[in-house]
């Protein structure tokens, strides 16, 4: 069965613009605090994609119906504006679109906003952010 | 034949692209372009409708239908264009062609609310960018003939913003295939 999450993360992956702004800091969970090379610098732009429970299961056909919490982490909160808006703008699409996960191609039928924009400053990381949910449909059976 | 899964079941929405009737279909593969010009920005959903009741004729001989015929049929696309140019707007009420540009100062456009006794007629691509259920490929709705019926209502709102609803009627056009000539839905497949 196909990761949903990860395929989402991997299609915000694929977004060169988005990708040049948060520099490849794209992940399920954030690394602030994580000492090495692994770890993101704080502040810095970064997305968390992670799953929020919510989400009506899709119960007639092989598709997973998702909600999920965005972190759209910035050095200011005008920083972390501009990673919200490119995510926006991945939202924008009006048709399917593929994502790789594991060698595999994955269907995204869709990725919407599920809430508007809040401020936050992430109390883990003290780094300011912009809180969105997200709603989404993958496909559980690899596309190709 | 390999399995369609999970293409064959479609999400997305469609663009609207409308040219003079008469113009040449493009590929599905080809974005429309040339005269074909995309109807504005849609609001919610768009639909197809394929209208038409049956006949069932029945006999004295059996209890139930013996026999069915569709007497009538009717296609109708219906969707709402919220891109109000004035481009838009006249070619959903009459013509483009009505509209009128004046260099002012102040530069105007205009249009007429009078539709006239003659509608035009176009004819209409659904376009979806992905929306073949064997792939991610194009697909399309073609309508070589048809006319806009209804009576659009832009409404406005303080917190809304006016539309025009849309019921596109086809028209049999005689110039195409028999099967054709209410139209067809063509799908990229490779």
């Amino acid at each position: 069965m196909i990761d949903p999450l990860e395929a989402v993360i991997n299609l915000a992956r694929q977004d060169a613009d988005l990708n040049a702004l948060v520099e490849q800091r794209i992940a399920a969970r954030h690394k602030f605090g994580v000492k090495g090379a692994t770890g993101w610098p704080v502040p810095s732009a970064a997305l968390q994609l992670r799953y929020d429970g919510g989400g009506t299961p899709d119960t007639y056909t092989r598709r997973s119906r998702l909600r999920l919490e965005a972190r759209c982490y910035g050095e200011s909160q005008a920083a972390a504006f501009q990673v919200y808006a490119r995510l926006i703008a991945l939202t924008r699409r009006s048709t399917r679109v593929l994502a790789e996960t594991g060698g595999v191609a994955a269907l995204i039928d869709y990725l919407l906003p599920d809430s508007g924009p809040s401020f936050i400053q992430d109390p883990a990381a003290g780094v300011d952010a912009v809180l969105v949910f997200l709603k989404t449909a993958v496909a559980e059976q690899a596309a190709a | 034949m390999a399995s369609t899964e999970p293409f064959d079941q479609l999400t997305g929405t469609l663009k609207i692209y409308i040219a003079p009737q008469g113009e040449a279909i493009p590929a599905v593969n080809t974005t429309p372009a040339g005269n074909w010009v995309e109807l504005g920005a849609t609001d919610g959903e768009q639909s197809l409708e394929h209208a038409g009741e049956n006949t069932y004729f029945r006999d004295n001989a059996h209890q139930g239908p013996v026999k069915g015929v569709r007497p009538e049929e009717d296609v109708i696309a219906h969707f709402t264009v919220v891109g109000l140019t004035l481009e838009n707007y006249a070619r959903i009420l009459h013509q483009v062609s009505q509209v009128t540009a004046a260099g002012g100062p102040p530069a105007t456009k205009k249009i007429p609310l009078k539709r006239g006794a003659t509608l035009t007629e176009y004819a209409l691509l659904l376009r979806g960018e992905a929306m073949s259920p064997y792939g991610i490929f194009p697909a399309m709705y073609v309508i070589p003939r048809g006319v806009f019926d209804g009576q659009p209502q832009p409404t406005f709102a303080k917190d809304g913003r006016p539309a025009l609803e849309c019921d596109f009627y086809v028209l049999e056009d005689d110039s195409q295939a028999d099967a054709d000539r209410m139209g067809w839905l063509i799908a990229q497949t490779a």
